[in-house]
């Protein structure tokens, strides 16, 4: 969605919050050798925030032209700064800073933040400071369960709009029965139903779908979504 | 003896509560005396798949990690919700589902040195043959306790790219760790895939045995974690393997 936004002339950073499991930066090719700083080492006062922003705008993969501009701010994935940002590895608020400082030294008009699984401090957070929540399921009973708490959560934090995507539904299913069944269950609206796709393991989240595939279903739905979310 | 085995993923989405609940069936569906504790605080769920709904839980692993119960209060057997009758036994310690409870933890922490004297308490409490625990996505403070002190790790992941990069750290930090015996467990592969080659690559690119290649199936994916897919489908070529891991990591 990011990509996409960028595509469509907007200015946009992405930010893994992640640091349990960063894996974000794998979709735009960079290994953790590029990655000479990290939002880890904003946190951890070794860097200024645009020293670990990346602009991939003129990087992806596939030959599109942003009319935008794209900017990754990765988590680290070496195995000892993962572990330093265990509980008590750095304080929250900074990574509050850390948007504030992204939006007015990139001049972005959105800022994308990919949390944690679950609930966690991290992810708590983010949402505290959140315009819009996006909250991406599977028609899965522990998805179910799991999605009705991160709803509840961020109707108590009053965040102003949360949208809610079912994915990989299985062709087998009915999309339209999936979407009822899983709005009666949350007892929220749901956005958008995503298929499984084949072409999206084949990937193997080594690139970016909306790019390879531009005219499939899933890209069309991503974009509105992504419109959608701008918006907000 | 008994034998405690941890499950672990990098990524979330990988099926790791489902294969965890899958092994712990299998096994006790031999005979044997199985405990299973949902340590994934921040995001809980295998429970669901024993068919245990939230107002059968009277207290949760959070009780016990606050004081409030003693491990065997929040131990359930959940045996006979299974969808076929089983000789052996399966007991559950759930996760708390509340939002408030998941909050609280996170916010007061706890102390993480609890975890391990339960677990000892539960092996001798219902004299348990294998101790099944399924942990967090990613490396956070239980992950790294459960996985110090078991005997057996079994590691899950897709043939994708960012489970490959993840798996590699799990794996460094298991034998930092010491662990006697990993499996890496490669799930949802999808059938196009020449399984030899994905099972090849992925035992030499971390120099670890691959204890079961899962193809995809849509039965899996339609059971959607209402139950326990071994029991469903016993003869799918999934179950087999499943079977043939879960003796493995157990014996």
């Amino acid at each position: 969605m990011a990509t996409l936004l960028a595509v469509d002339s907007l200015r946009v950073a992405l930010v893994d919050i992640n640091f349990g499991a960063p894996a974000l930066h794998l979709f735009f090719g960079l290994t953790g050798g590029e990655l000479r700083f990290t939002l880890n080492d904003y946190l951890w006062g070794n860097c200024d925030i645009e020293d670990s922003a990346y602009d991939i705008s003129r990087r992806l993969r596939v030959g599109t032209d942003l009319a935008g501009s794209l900017y990754l701010v990765p988590a680290s994935p070496r195995y000892t700064e993962v572990r330093r940002m265990l509980r008590g590895g750095y304080f929250i608020e900074l990574i509050g800073d850390s948007f504030q400082e992204l939006s007015e030294k990139l001049d972005l008009d959105v800022l994308m933040v990919d949390t944690p699984t679950g609930l966690n401090e991290e992810t708590l957070f983010a949402i505290s400071r959140a315009d819009v929540l996006t909250v991406v399921l599977r028609p899965d009973q522990q998805d179910y369960l799991g999605t009705g708490v991160i709803l509840e959560v961020a109707e108590r934090l009053d965040l102003p709009r949360s949208l809610v995507v079912l994915n990989e539904v299985p062709d087998l299913l009915d999309r339209g029965t999936m979407r009822e069944r899983t709005e009666d269950s949350l007892q929220h609206a749901v956005t958008a139903v995503l298929p499984h796709a084949d072409e999206m393991l084949g990937l193997a989240s080594s690139a970016l779908f909306a790019l390879h595939y531009p005219e499939h279903p899933i890209t069309l739905s991503l974009k509105d979504l992504a419109a959608e979310i701008a918006r907000s | 003896m008994s034998k405690i085995i941890s499950v672990h993923s990098f990524r979330g989405g990988t099926g790791k509560s489902n294969t965890t609940a899958n092994i712990s069936a299998i096994l006790a569906a031999e005979g044997k005396r199985v405990g299973v504790v949902d340590t994934d605080i921040q995001s809980p769920g295998i429970h669901i798949l024993f068919g245990m709904e939230d107002e059968d839980m009277e207290y949760a692993l959070n009780d016990y990690l606050w004081g409030r119960c003693g491990i065997e209060q929040c131990t359930y057997d959940v045996t006979s919700n299974l969808s076929t009758p089983i000789s052996g036994q399966i007991y559950l310690i759930p996760s708390s589902i509340k939002a408030g409870e998941i909050a609280k933890v996170l916010r007061e922490g706890y102390d993480v040195g609890l975890l391990n004297d339960g677990f000892e308490d539960l092996l001798a409490t219902f004299n348990l043959d294998v101790l099944l625990i399924d942990t967090h996505p990613g490396i956070n403070e239980e992950t790294l306790l459960s996985i110090a002190i078991s005997d057996a790790l079994a590691v899950i992941m897709r043939p994708d790219s960012q489970d490959y990069q993840g798996t590699g750290v799990t794996v460094e930090v298991a034998r930092k760790l010491g662990v006697p015996q990993m499996l890496l467990i490669v799930n949802k592969v999808p059938s196009v895939y020449d399984e030899e080659e994905v099972e090849t690559r992925i035992s030499e690119t971390y120099n670890c045995e691959v204890g079961a290649i899962l193809p995809h199936a849509d039965e899996m994916m339609a059971l959607a974690s209402s139950g326990i897919f071994a029991l469903h489908y016993p003869d799918h070529v999934v179950t087999k393997r499943l079977e043939k891991v879960a003796r493995r990591l157990a014996g």
